[in-house]
């Protein structure tokens, strides 16, 4: 898990960023693009608009980067960066973070086989996964991004909060039910993987 | 929804697991095993190699435009401020000198009057940065 204070390390990186010196500003985006890219294309999942919206962050990033204070994390700042850019790309397009995709139902059929055969014998690992990916998608936004932030970036749910704006309990509400829904999922097609 | 303590602990044994590589014990968390696998896989695609690099220029290249857009718009500010000061001494000048010239002790003719007013606003200016300096 990562530590939600600034470090020394994030301060100097953000000066030299500030200062203009040579390539310090790409160091920053080069730490920070995974977690940017990944939030960004789990809340809009189309890599074109999440190419853009990146873009759209790190600009915003460079142009706001005074106003940075060190109070928390870099990781942490930036995320809310990407985060809110992410949402309001949502809004514009009138699409509800809480809402199921719209192919969840194409999900459901993708599943979905006839009886009699042999599911369990049928699903290897590598479709299991690609199932699951399927079942991911087709979570809602917001808790497909607060399970990418938990799982793949590893941020303590504290730093997911201020990242998101979402309350600690919420989140773990949304972790919790989404995991279960997961599981069930899979075992509702493919018997229980154990 | 209220969270099951039990299945929560679960759902945690097996993100570790899957973390560190170590087989369950638990049943129920074994059932959360292949779930936790799949949410740490990153999405694909990934961003291109080049990202950083091209960000960095293009930051670069918009940060120099807003510079050159903000000194630009200086320039047309104390333009249009020294033209309108200009204007107004042309139109209104005369006034003022003579309203200037009946308070105070200035020699006669126009030229005269004007160095006078020049030379006390050179010494006003020179005296003022030195007192602001002192404090």
């Amino acid at each position: 898990m990562h530590d939600a204070q600034s470090c020394p390390e994030d301060r100097a990186l953000a000066r030299a960023a500030l200062a203009g010196r040579p390539g310090a500003f790409e160091r920053l985006v080069r730490t920070y693009q995974g977690l940017c890219w990944h939030i960004i294309v789990r809340m809009v999942r189309h890599p074109e608009d999440t190419r853009e919206l990146c873009q759209e962050t790190f600009l915003r990033v460079h142009q706001c980067l005074h106003q940075y204070r060190g109070d928390s994390a870099l990781k942490s700042w930036i995320g809310q960066v990407a985060y809110s850019v992410a949402k309001r790309h949502l809004e514009r397009r009138r699409i509800p973070l809480l809402e199921p995709s719209a192919d969840a139902d194409g999900l459901a059929s993708a599943l979905e086989v006839g009886d009699g055969f042999d599911l369990e014998g049928a699903f290897g690992d590598t479709q299991i996964a690609q199932h699951l990916q399927a079942a991911i998608d087709a979570l809602p936004p917001l808790p497909r991004t607060l399970l990418t932030l938990y799982h793949l970036e590893e941020l303590p749910i504290g730093e997911i909060a201020r990242i998101t704006g979402v309350a600690e309990g919420t989140i773990k509400s949304h972790l919790f039910r989404s995991r279960r829904q997961l599981r069930e999922r899979l075992e509702s097609r493919v018997g229980v993987v154990a | 929804m209220n969270i099951d303590p039990r299945e929560w602990q679960a759902q945690e044994s097996a993100k570790t697991a899957v973390w560190n590589g170590t087989p369950t014990t638990d049943p129920l968390a074994a059932r959360y095993v292949a779930v936790m696998q799949a949410l740490a896989q990153p999405p694909t695609p990934e961003l291109a190699p080049d990202f950083a690099a091209t960000i960095a220029r293009e930051a670069t290249r918009r940060a120099r435009r807003e510079a050159r857009f903000e000194r630009a718009s200086l320039a047309a500010v104390l333009a249009a401020f020294v033209i309108g000061a200009i204007g107004v001494a042309a139109t209104q000048g005369g006034d003022w000198l003579h309203a200037v010239t009946a308070s105070l002790p200035l020699p006669d003719g126009p030229m005269l009057q004007w160095l006078a007013l020049v030379a006390v606003c050179v010494g006003l200016s020179w005296c003022v940065p030195s007192r602001v300096g002192v404090h």
